[in-house]
């Protein structure tokens, strides 16, 4: 179950120099996840969180998403791949088209077969779990704020109830508060419906605060793949692929080169670093 | 994101004839095309030397010749059609070829027959166009004898002198317009072929017409082709993972498919119009206004050579084709 990658390859055209997807192989549990995919621009990130979502197909390998295989053809229906797992793209302009945001979030759920009375009822819940405001669903969605339109995009993908999330970079373009907000909305979410996440990201402290695991990307091989405390520990690999650490892990680490504090493991989160530097006595 | 569909064709090259000066090549490609014209139909010398001047390009231009046989493929059709259409219809001269034709019940079906075959595996063969020539003629000799049975009809078919030589005249010279008008587009960048268009359309500004505002629609529309099918192409997966599928479902639904395609298209389109309207603003674009161009177009020794000769060559065409003198 959950989803399956072997040795997937993948270039966007058939004389591209270089693969986009490289010799991919790993393995997505269903539920209790939650995924960090990290990387630069254009290493391929993108590109395997389509591949999840039967929107892209493999040249070789295997992908198997919820016992099915994922191939370009005509007898297989992707639809139901889709609902299994929902993907909520970085722009959420690209998809928002409807009269009133209701019906924009009714949309999904009415393309998987459900009658309009569900979907409405769906789409409700869906808001409620995104903290939509109720008075913002029977406005356009073209009035809204980018936040609140993300927030839309992403009640339209909950609301086809499928059973992994996928969010390309979803707090790029919210402010502070939004983000934090946003966040602990889809950790609260997780924690009610065990629900597997999995987002793109660029924000470490983000990436520290709230996800288990990380994959890291580079020009298309999938380089790292463990927990966040085996990758931020790892001072040889984040040089290689450039990545920051967290800064409340880089300030640890200043503060221990002055000999100020002393730790055991390596603080990723600001609540972390602060119970190291005040101690036990410390509640606040 | 996808590399494989490029909107225009030009691909750069460090060749002599990338580095023609784009008004050059206009003249040039208007005058070939008005020359095979007025070439007289039966005369394959002169249609030759209007030939070798693309063909020249071509070798010049480095780029591969599959490139020019990719856009001679989108009108092989038309070139076959007006070939045969010029090779039944004209009855002049002596007859050449002279077929009978007997058309039988057992003739008819095996000629269905064959092109039903066709039809259902070409999906898989290469070189479609010569196979499908190939079956016509097979099923013309087929209808030569009636097989099984009596012919009910009987007819003959003539392939007269003139018809091969008019048909044959005209495939060469629409293959020497095509060639000369894709050596154009893959060799010259479309903004430096609005930059000429611009210069030719320099005169109309005499009599107070704002031609440079739309040239600068034309390069501004060109420049966003490609841009608006990568956002297609993004919309179309966004709704796909909502379960889109533009395949499925009864008219209507399909019908609401296409508008959360539409929707999100035309308020990316105008929100970037709009962008694009105050960027342009910002940097001082005011419409009709004078502008000073950063690739300054100057006309090279080599550019003058080439008008020289391609003029020259004109005028004694038209010099031929007044009777001045016979060749």
């Amino acid at each position: 179950m959950g989803i399956n990658f072997q040795n997937v390859d993948f270039k966007y055209a058939k004389k591209a120099s270089h693969k986009q997807l490289d010799n991919v192989s790993l393995n997505i549990d269903e539920k209790d996840e939650f995924i960090a995919i990290v990387g630069h621009t254009g290493s391929g990130k993108s590109t395997l969180v389509q591949h999840m979502n039967a929107l892209l197909f493999a040249n070789s390998g295997n992908i198997t998403i919820f016992d099915t295989k994922v191939v370009r053809n005509k007898k297989i229906k992707l639809k139901p791949i889709r609902k299994h797992v929902g993907l909520v793209f970085q722009f959420p302009e690209y998809q928002v088209f409807e009269t009133t945001v209701l019906d924009d979030i009714m949309f999904g759920p009415k393309n998987f077969g459900k009658t309009t009375d569900l979907a409405k009822e769906l789409a409700i819940k869906a808001s409620q779990l995104v903290g939509l405001d109720e008075e913002l669903l029977t406005r356009s969605p073209f009035t809204l704020s980018g936040g609140q339109m993300r927030k839309v995009a992403i009640a339209g993908a909950l609301a086809i109830d499928p059973d992994i999330l996928i969010l390309d970079e979803p707090t790029v373009g919210l402010d502070p508060k939004g983000k934090i907000e946003l966040m602990e909305l889809l950790l609260a979410m997780q924690n009610k419906t065990h629900k597997s996440i999995i987002i793109i990201s660029h924000d470490m402290n983000i990436v520290a605060k709230y996800t288990k695991r990380i994959m890291v990307m580079h020009s298309g091989k999938l380089v790292f793949d463990g927990s966040k405390e085996a990758l931020f520990n790892n001072e040889a690999l984040l040089k290689e692929y450039n990545l920051d650490l967290p800064t409340a892990a880089y300030l640890a680490k200043e503060l221990k080169a002055m000999h100020l504090i002393d730790y055991d493991s390596l603080p990723l989160t600001k609540e972390e670093l602060t119970h190291i530097i005040l101690g036990d006595s410390c509640n606040e | 994101m996808n590399d494989n569909i490029v909107f225009g064709q030009y691909i750069y090259k460090n060749s002599i004839i990338h580095k023609i000066d784009p008004r050059t090549k206009l003249i040039m490609l208007l005058l070939i095309m008005i020359g095979t014209f007025l070439i007289p139909s039966d005369n394959f010398i002169l249609l030759l030397i209007a030939l070798l001047i693309p063909l020249i390009a071509v070798v010049f231009s480095k780029i591969s010749i599959f490139k020019y046989l990719k856009s001679l493929k989108q009108i092989a059709f038309v070139m076959l059609f007006s070939f045969a259409f010029q090779l039944f219809a004209n009855h002049q001269g002596k007859i050449l070829i002279s077929l009978a034709i007997n058309f039988s019940v057992t003739n008819i079906i095996v000629a269905i027959l064959i092109l039903v075959l066709f039809f259902l595996i070409r999906k898989y063969l290469p070189f479609k166009m010569l196979i499908f020539l190939g079956l016509v003629i097979l099923i013309l000799y087929l209808f030569r004898f009636p097989m099984l049975g009596n012919a009910f009809k009987m007819t003959q078919i003539n392939i007269y002198e003139k018809g091969l030589i008019h048909g044959s005249f005209l495939i060469l010279r629409v293959f020497t317009i095509i060639l000369a008008s894709t050596t154009l587009t893959l060799t010259t960048k479309p903004t430096d072929l609005t930059n000429a268009i611009d210069w030719f359309l320099m005169p109309l500004e005499k009599i107070k017409i704002k031609t440079s505002i739309f040239t600068m629609m034309i390069s501004i529309a060109l420049r966003f082709i490609p841009t608006l099918f990568n956002e297609t192409n993004k919309i179309l997966k966004a709704q796909a993972s909502r379960g889109v599928d533009f395949n499925e479902g009864k008219f209507i639904e399909q019908i609401k498919q296409i508008v959360s395609l539409l929707v999100p298209m035309f308020v990316i389109s105008i929100k970037r119009a709009e962008d694009l309207a105050d960027a342009m603003e910002a940097r001082g674009y005011i419409p009709g206004n004078k502008r000073t161009k950063l690739v300054k177009m100057k006309l090279k020794a080599l550019d003058y050579i080439l008008l020289l000769a391609t003029f020259t060559l004109f005028i004694l065409l038209i010099l031929l084709r007044c009777g001045v003198y016979a060749l």
